[in-house]
């Protein structure tokens, strides 16, 4: 009988923990904070697109509504395809970012050349250089803060002109190209 | 062995001095572009007929008769996506009447192999849609779609998938009114 009665008032006990329990664990909203000892750099890229694929690689009247700055106003950047970040308490660094041509999946003896956009501050995108396919610039830690660039707009202008992949009848299918982003101090 | 040992201290010193670059971070990122072509192009398209046919909201009345008022309601729906350069979407459907209650307990189609085999595609990466008394086919190089539309039985359609000409019926169901 006292064992029972034991039982009953431990039961009673923990209603509360039950009833209000899942109220306080919801309410709970953690704060992470980051301390880095050291030297820390941290540079990252991803695609904007959701899709299969960035663009088309064709001649039509859509497209070149959608393209025409590939191809011939060469003073705009091109299609925006993906971001790039970087976070780094160093005092300065180097960015070198360099990349492939555009190579046909089916047949890797096709390739599509193209210059690569790279958005370094808030008003200001870099061009690769022609032939290298690189380009590299330096960035500047701010003095009081770490230095931190946050989705940095990359862009894809295309060398040859859509009507030309269709006069030489490039072949169909998927292009793929790989950008590499290395930052280094001196 | 004595020179050797006068080397490695210039070695050392070499490295000191031009490795003056410290490689903090790489990070690579992939990117694809798309050419469609005739060789693969990706084509999906679906016909639906709508088999309720009793249901006056499909634009048919109790009787199963079409009548002016809601005949211009949706009557069967199709959707396309390709990524193809052309498409050419041929649709042409015939109906004869009258439609009316009838019990049937039973029904005959005709051969889906040789219906879907003369609907051949004509392989220029063109799509075809038939629409007969009886069924609707929708083709594509890869996959063609039969299904059985609403008849003078007024019996509820039933699909049939056709692939390389060769068709399944699908389920068919049947109603006694």
């Amino acid at each position: 009988m006292k064992r029972k009665t034991l039982v009953i008032i431990l039961m009673i006990l923990s209603l509360p923990v039950v009833l209000f329990g899942v109220v306080s664990q919801s309410n709970l909203e953690p704060l992470k904070v980051n301390g880095v000892l050291g030297q820390f750099t941290n540079i990252a890229a991803s695609v904007d697109y959701s899709g299969a694929y960035a663009f088309q690689l064709v001649d039509s009247t859509d497209n070149n509504n959608n393209y025409g700055y590939l191809e011939s106003e060469t003073n705009k950047t091109g299609i925006r395809i993906g971001s790039w970040s970087l976070v780094s308490n160093m005092d300065s660094l180097t960015i070198t970012i360099s990349h492939d041509d555009l190579v046909s999946a089916s047949d890797s003896t096709w390739t599509i050349p193209y210059t690569l956009g790279v958005q370094k501050n808030a008003s200001d995108i870099a061009f690769d250089d022609t032939g290298t396919s690189s380009m590299s610039f330096n960035l500047s830690k701010p003095s009081n803060s770490p230095l931190s660039l946050s989705n940095y707009g990359l862009f894809v202008r295309l060398d040859y002109t859509l009507s030309y992949l269709d006069t030489n009848s490039y072949p169909g299918g998927y292009y793929y190209s790989t950008i590499t982003f290395v930052a280094s101090s001196s | 062995m004595k020179h050797f040992w006068m080397v490695v201290p210039l070695l050392f010193l070499s490295v000191s001095l031009f490795a003056d670059t410290v490689e903090q971070d790489r990070q690579t990122m992939q990117f694809a572009a798309f050419r469609p072509g005739d060789t693969n192009p990706v084509t999906n398209t679906t016909l639906n007929m709508i088999t309720d046919l009793d249901s006056t909201s499909n634009g048919w009345d109790a009787s199963g008769a079409l009548t002016a008022s809601n005949y211009s309601l949706g009557f069967f729906t199709w959707t396309l996506a390709s990524n193809s350069k052309t498409l050419t979407f041929t649709l042409s459907f015939k109906i004869s009447g009258p439609l009316v209650n009838e019990d049937y307990a039973s029904s005959t189609m005709d051969d889906e192999d040789a219906f879907c085999g003369r609907n051949g595609s004509d392989g220029d990466g063109h799509l075809h849609a038939h629409r007969d008394r009886q069924r609707i086919a929708v083709e594509t190089h890869r996959e063609r779609v039969c299904e059985v539309g609403p008849s003078e039985s007024k019996q509820r359609g039933s699909r049939n998938i056709c692939i390389d000409s060769h068709c399944h019926r699908g389920g068919m169901l049947r109603r006694k009114t």
